[in-house]
C-alpha cells in the first residue's frame, strides 16, 4: 500500500483538540479515505498574556484510491 | 451532429438519449446556465429552466432549437426547479412563445411573492438585528426588485403546483418530482424514472456549492433543509446527473456527502469563533468570510457570506450547540 501525506494547519480559538478537528474536517471535504493525522506542531497564539488561540500544524495520511474505469 | 453554420449551433449537445443540453448565458458569474431539452417521444419536449429574460439568452435558446430542428411550438411544457432570475426568469417569455404548462414549486410562488414585496427597510432591519453595522440614515440599499431587474420577467400562471414524490408523465417520459428544499424553500429535482436521468438545478452543483441563506421571513434552519435533501439525493439511483452550473457528472452521492463535509467543516469553523465569546451573524461572517470582509472588490458577496454565516448559526442552534440571546436589539449567538 502507498500513502499519501499533506500537510495542513487548522486554528482554533478554544483548544489544540479544536484546531485538529477543524483542520481534519476541512481536508474531508475534498480527500476520502483519511485513516490517521500526526500533530507536528501546536503553536499557542498569545494577546495581552493570554493564550487565545491554538494554531496546530497536522499531517494527514490517506490511500491513494486509483480510479477504475468502468 | 451539430450544424456548424446555424448561429449558437456549438451551444447545445446531447448527453443522453433524447436530453439536450442547451448553454446560455448570463449577465455574471455563474457566466452559464445549463438548461436541458426533454425528448417526450410524441413531438412534444419538456424544458428544465429557463435562462435569464434578456436579450442574449433569448437569441441563444432560439438558435439551439433551430440548430436541432425543434420547433419552439413543440417545447410545451416548462419544469422549474426553482424561481431565481436564471430558472425561472424567461418563464413568461416562455408563455407567450406558446408553452402550455408550466410547473412549478408552491413554496417558490410564495417566495416570489416575497421578493416583489419585501421592501429595503425589511431587509435593513434584518440586517441590523444580526449586528451588521449600517447607518441610521443609510439609503444606498437597491430595492430586492432591483438586484432582479432586467433578468427576471416570471409569469404568474403556474398550471400545475410540485408535489415531492409525484410522477409526471408527459409524453413517454416518467419524471419524479423530488423536492430538495434549502437553497431555496420549494427547489426540486427531476428523476426519470426509466434512464435514471438526474436533473437537479442547482441543488448538486459540481464545483460550487449553491447559496443558503436566512431571509426576514424564514424558513428558519434553511440549512438543516439543505442537509437532509443532499442525503435524501444521496439515496436516490441515478446514472447521470444534469447540473444547472458546471459539467454534467455521474457521482451523485460522492458530490452530496462532500457537499455535506463542506458544511459540517464550516459548522465547526463557526462554532470555533462562537467559543470566544458572544458573536453576532455578522461579526462571525467577517471572521468566517475574512477575504470576503477583507477584499473591497468582493463588497457584493458579503450580503451571501453574512446570511450564509447566519444559516450556519441557526442549524448549530437547531442542533443545541450554540444559543440566542437579544440584547438592545441585536442577536448574539453564543456556544
Amino acid at each position: 500500500m502507498v500513502e499519501k501525506i499533506v500537510e495542513l494547519t487548522g486554528t482554533s480559538t478554544s483548544s489544540i483538540e479544536d484546531a485538529v478537528e477543524l483542520a481534519i474536517s476541512r481536508a474531508s471535504v475534498t480527500i476520502d479515505g483519511i485513516r490517521e493525522a500526526t500533530v507536528e506542531q501546536a503553536t499557542a497564539q498569545i494577546e495581552k498574556g493570554k493564550i487565545c488561540g491554538w494554531k496546530v500544524t497536522v499531517k494527514v495520511r490517506f490511500a491513494i484510491q486509483d480510479q477504475v474505469h468502468e | 451532429m451539430t450544424d456548424p453554420s446555424t448561429p449558437n449551433a456549438a451551444k447545445v449537445r446531447e448527453v443522453a438519449a433524447g436530453v439536450l443540453e442547451v448553454f446560455l448565458p448570463l449577465p455574471s458569474k455563474p457566466s452559464i446556465i445549463n438548461v436541458f431539452l426533454i425528448d417526450c417521444g410524441n413531438g412534444e419536449w419538456a424544458l428544465v429552466d429557463t435562462g435569464v429574460a434578456r436579450e442574449d439568452s433569448r437569441a441563444a435558446f432560439a438558435g439551439a432549437l433551430a440548430s436541432r430542428g425543434i420547433d419552439p411550438a413543440a417545447v410545451t411544457t416548462l419544469l422549474g426547479t426553482h424561481h431565481h432570475p436564471d430558472h425561472f426568469g424567461a418563464s413568461a417569455a416562455f408563455r407567450e412563445g406558446g408553452g402550455r404548462r408550466v410547473f412549478l414549486h408552491p413554496l417558490e410562488i410564495e417566495r416570489m411573492e416575497y421578493a416583489r414585496t419585501m421592501t429595503t427597510d425589511d431587509m435593513l432591519g434584518h440586517l441590523r438585528r444580526h449586528g451588521m453595522p449600517i447607518p441610521e440614515d443609510f439609503s444606498g440599499a437597491p430595492k430586492p426588485t432591483d438586484v432582479w431587474a432586467g433578468t427576471f420577467e416570471p409569469t404568474d400562471d403556474v398550471d400545475h403546483l410540485l408535489a415531492d414524490g409525484e410522477v409526471l408523465e408527459i409524453g413517454t417520459r416518467r419524471l419524479q418530482v423530488v423536492w430538495t428544499p434549502g437553497h431555496t424553500p420549494g427547489h426540486c429535482c427531476f428523476l426519470d424514472l426509466d434512464d435514471r436521468t438526474l436533473f437537479v438545478g442547482d441543488h448538486l452543483l459540481p464545483k460550487i456549492t449553491p447559496h443558503v441563506g436566512v431571509f426576514s421571513t424564514g424558513p428558519q434552519n434553511p440549512l438543516g433543509d439543505f442537509l437532509a435533501s443532499q442525503e435524501k439525493v444521496a439515496a436516490l439511483d441515478a446514472a447521470l446527473v444534469c447540473p444547472a452550473h458546471g459539467p454534467i457528472f455521474s457521482t451523485h452521492r460522492h458530490r452530496a456527502h462532500q457537499i455535506i463535509a463542506h458544511h459540517e467543516y464550516r459548522l465547526h469553523e463557526i462554532r470555533d469563533v462562537l467559543r470566544a465569546g458572544p458573536t453576532t451573524a455578522h461579526e462571525a461572517a467577517a471572521q468566517a468570510f475574512a477575504w470576503v470582509f477583507e477584499d473591497p472588490d468582493a463588497r457584493m458577496q458579503r450580503g451571501a457570506a453574512f446570511m450564509e454565516t447566519l444559516a450556519h448559526l441557526e442549524l448549530l442552534r437547531a442542533r443545541g450547540d450554540a444559543a440566542r440571546e437579544e440584547r438592545g436589539g441585536v442577536f448574539y449567538f453564543t456556544a
